[in-house]
């Protein structure tokens, strides 16, 4: 085959020239691009317990369970897209140089709030530290916040129906 | 309530909406200009808009970058209408009408396509999974139906390895060597990734689920999933933004060339040729990792612009990289064809005319290599195409080795285009700030993809979740053709033709084909597939 001569020559140099692509993995670790997305961090110091992340995440891999005030990641479900780094208002999640997560146990991180219940029906509906937050955000103490949305809902359609009772009375003695 | 789509006029996208009675008329009227042709048609519930079922067409003008939607609505108490299929005769209007037979059932009288093609056979036939009000769960499939069915003698070639390692299903009827009969059978991916996005995702979480439709141009889709969300809530993209998603448009188009061109030579049996080009191909993966982080699946999209920035040395450091890779990979592929072991798999292998291909509706590449000359980046510029200069190269051959050759052209043009846009990115933010989202605004996109046009359409929903999303691969057109080419080749040949259109099979498979020729039509039933 003299016609395909040439190009045989250059795939016999090309072997040659080639560089190694393998390397001998778990011994020489491969160095991870600079920007890379791993493996999230939560600091439980600055997390305060919003749920924005959970919200914003995708693949539901970050859940935030109200009635237990404590936020969830399990990095099985994570599609590694860091909305949450950019979401959290605290600056409180970071992406490590983190990538294996094909391991025997598989890291799960949970973050424990102190739980904030509410004064009328004692559930738990948020951290102590959101109410905190709020509170110091617009630099007075906000009594309201103290019932659950449901209790606060309870009051306020008892109060529209005092209201209207009041009114009714009002007009009749008219 | 009505649609909002104003936001399509802009874009260059006709919305006409139509009667069932008056379809007919109109859609003479679009196919009395040559230049346009049928690309898809799709249904979508309205009966939370306007109280009826919906089926529109979408017609695709090339030349002028022009896409027209025919908008019917359908009583959903008897739900059916008129086939477009003897009005266009493209096999593609079988296949989408199937489609939204089997997910919203609407009938389409004239429809050639009598059996199942998106569900399994053993689906009950009053559940319509797109349907919104259709019922939660696990699928209702009763086994024992199918297994009484029959398999049909045939060689088998999948559904785990033709030629790609993709489950899809081809059985080659043969006489002696000879190619007589094609069967093909797709779809045991189909994971209903629209009904997912539509139920679950928030419209900005969809890029993510967009970019995983593909393993190898994922940012295709999320950035004409993102244009089309542009264009249905009026969101201005900053220049900064378009320039960088040109960069990694044209990054993916590279290495997915690059690897369609291995992936022949692996079929021809000419490995060394496979590891070479990898090789080669690996410096746009590190380019792609150095901006992104990831060497796929960039998660770099966002509606209204890009997450990721490039700075100066980057933009180098990116530009020698890609030179690299396409200098190297080209000369050696182009080298390689001359070898007279893959000259003679190659040339004059699956010959696709001018007219076939047109008729077929051939995209991108498999098209282009045939002689028509379509691209939608410089037919309808998207991103920041219309700011660069480059040429679509165009061949006439229509054998593998022209699908082959136009590859490593586009290649270079892609490799022209990343120094022009790399030269100077403009200097804006990278986001559009404030937007606000609408309920039910329509929005279609197009964009060309490394394996021709891609099209996205969505109607916005309540509770900034989409209503429609609808996804048209360019691989759903092109599969098409195969059944037409193998048809009379050697068996040998078939691996290698089936490479040369580089399908892509789950993308595809999110709509599905089955493709039958010769007026024969019979469906599989999963349970077949799963007997050992």
């Amino acid at each position: 085959m003299p016609g395909s001569l040439a190009p045989r020559l250059t795939a016999y140099r090309e072997a040659a020239e080639g560089r190694a692509t393998i390397r001998q993995y778990p011994y020489q670790p491969l160095p991870p691009p600079p920007r890379l997305r791993g493996v999230i961090q939560i600091d439980p110091e600055k997390c305060i317990g919003c749920g924005a992340c959970a919200t914003a995440c995708p693949a539901k891999t970050l859940v935030f369970d109200r009635e237990r005030a404590r936020l969830v990641y399990s990095v099985t479900r994570c599609i590694f897209c860091l909305l949450c780094v950019e979401t959290c208002p605290k600056g409180a999640i970071t992406s490590l140089r983190e990538y294996e997560i094909l391991v025997e146990k598989t890291p799960t991180q949970v973050v424990k709030h102190e739980p904030a219940r509410c004064i009328k029906c004692g559930r738990v509906y948020a951290s102590k530290k959101l109410l905190e937050e709020v509170e110091k955000r617009v630099k007075r103490k906000l009594p309201h916040l103290k019932t659950c949305p449901l209790c606060k809902l309870e009051q306020a359609a008892m109060i529209t129906a005092m209201r209207v009772l009041r009114a009714r009375q009002a007009y009749r003695k008219r | 309530m009505k649609l909002a789509v104003e936001g399509l006029k802009k874009n260059n996208v006709e919305y006409i909406e139509t009667t069932r009675t008056q379809l007919k008329h109109v859609v003479e009227n679009i196919l009395s200009d040559k230049e346009c042709r049928l690309s898809t048609c799709l249904a979508y519930d309205g009966r939370g808009i306007d109280g009826a079922l919906h089926v529109a067409y979408i017609f695709t003008c090339h030349r002028e970058g022009r896409h027209i939607i025919v908008d019917v609505p359908v009583d959903p108490a008897t739900a059916s209408m008129d086939s477009l299929y003897p009005l266009t005769g493209s096999p593609a209007c079988t296949w989408c009408e199937a489609e939204a037979r089997d997910l919203y059932g609407i009938k389409f009288r004239g429809n050639p396509w009598k059996g199942r093609l998106v569900l399994p056979d053993t689906w009950p036939k009053n559940i319509h999974p797109m349907r919104k009000d259709a019922p939660r769960g696990k699928p209702p499939v009763e086994p024992e139906k199918a297994l009484k069915k029959k398999p049909r003698p045939g060689i088998p070639l999948g559904p785990y390895h033709p030629a790609l390692h993709e489950p899809e299903y081809f059985e080659l009827h043969v006489i002696g060597e000879k190619v007589v009969d094609v069967w093909y059978r797709g779809f045991f991916v189909y994971r209903g990734i629209e009904k997912l996005a539509e139920d679950r995702f928030l419209y900005h979480q969809v890029p993510f689920l967009a970019e995983r439709i593909c393993g190898i141009c994922g940012f295709v889709h999320s950035t004409t999933y993102c244009m089309a969300v542009e264009a249905a809530l009026g969101i201005e993209v900053p220049e900064r933004a378009k320039y960088i998603r040109t960069v990694l448009l044209e990054l993916e188009r590279i290495h997915s060339h690059l690897l369609c061109t291995a992936a022949i030579l692996h079929t021809v049996g000419y490995d060394t040729g496979f590891m070479h080009i990898m090789n080669a191909r690996e410096e746009v993966m590190d380019a792609a990792e150095i901006i992104t982080g990831n060497r796929k699946t960039y998660s770099a999209n966002t509606p209204g612009g890009v997450r990721v920035d490039i700075d100066e040395s980057m933009a180098r450091t990116i530009l020698e990289k890609a030179e690299k890779a396409v200098t190297k990979g080209v000369k050696l592929a182009r080298e390689y064809a001359e070898l007279d072991e893959v000259k003679t798999r190659l040339e004059e292998t699956g010959i696709l005319d001018r007219k076939d291909a047109w008729k077929w509706g051939a995209l991108g590449p498999v098209a282009r290599a045939s002689g028509i000359d379509i691209d939608m980046r410089r037919d309808k510029p998207y991103a920041a195409y219309e700011n660069v200069e480059f040429e679509v190269p165009v061949m006439d051959e229509g054998d593998s080795m022209a699908r082959y050759m136009i590859r490593l052209e586009e290649a270079l043009e892609s490799l022209k285009i990343l120094k022009q846009v790399l030269k100077d990115l403009p200097k804006t933010p990278l986001r559009a700030e404030g937007q606000d989202y609408k309920p039910f605004h329509v929005g279609l996109a197009a964009s060309e993809a490394p394996r021709g046009e891609c099209l996205h359409y969505i109607i916005t929903g309540r509770g900034k979740r989409l209503w429609r999303w609808k996804i048209r691969s360019p691989t759903y057109n092109n599969l098409a053709l195969l059944p037409n080419l193998l048809v009379d080749r050697p068996l040998a040949d078939a691996p290698v033709i089936l490479m040369s259109i580089d399908p892509c099979f789950s993308c595809t498979d999110r709509v599905i084909l089955v493709e039958l020729d010769k007026g024969r039509r019979r469906s599989v039933s999963l349970a077949r597939l799963t007997r050992p």
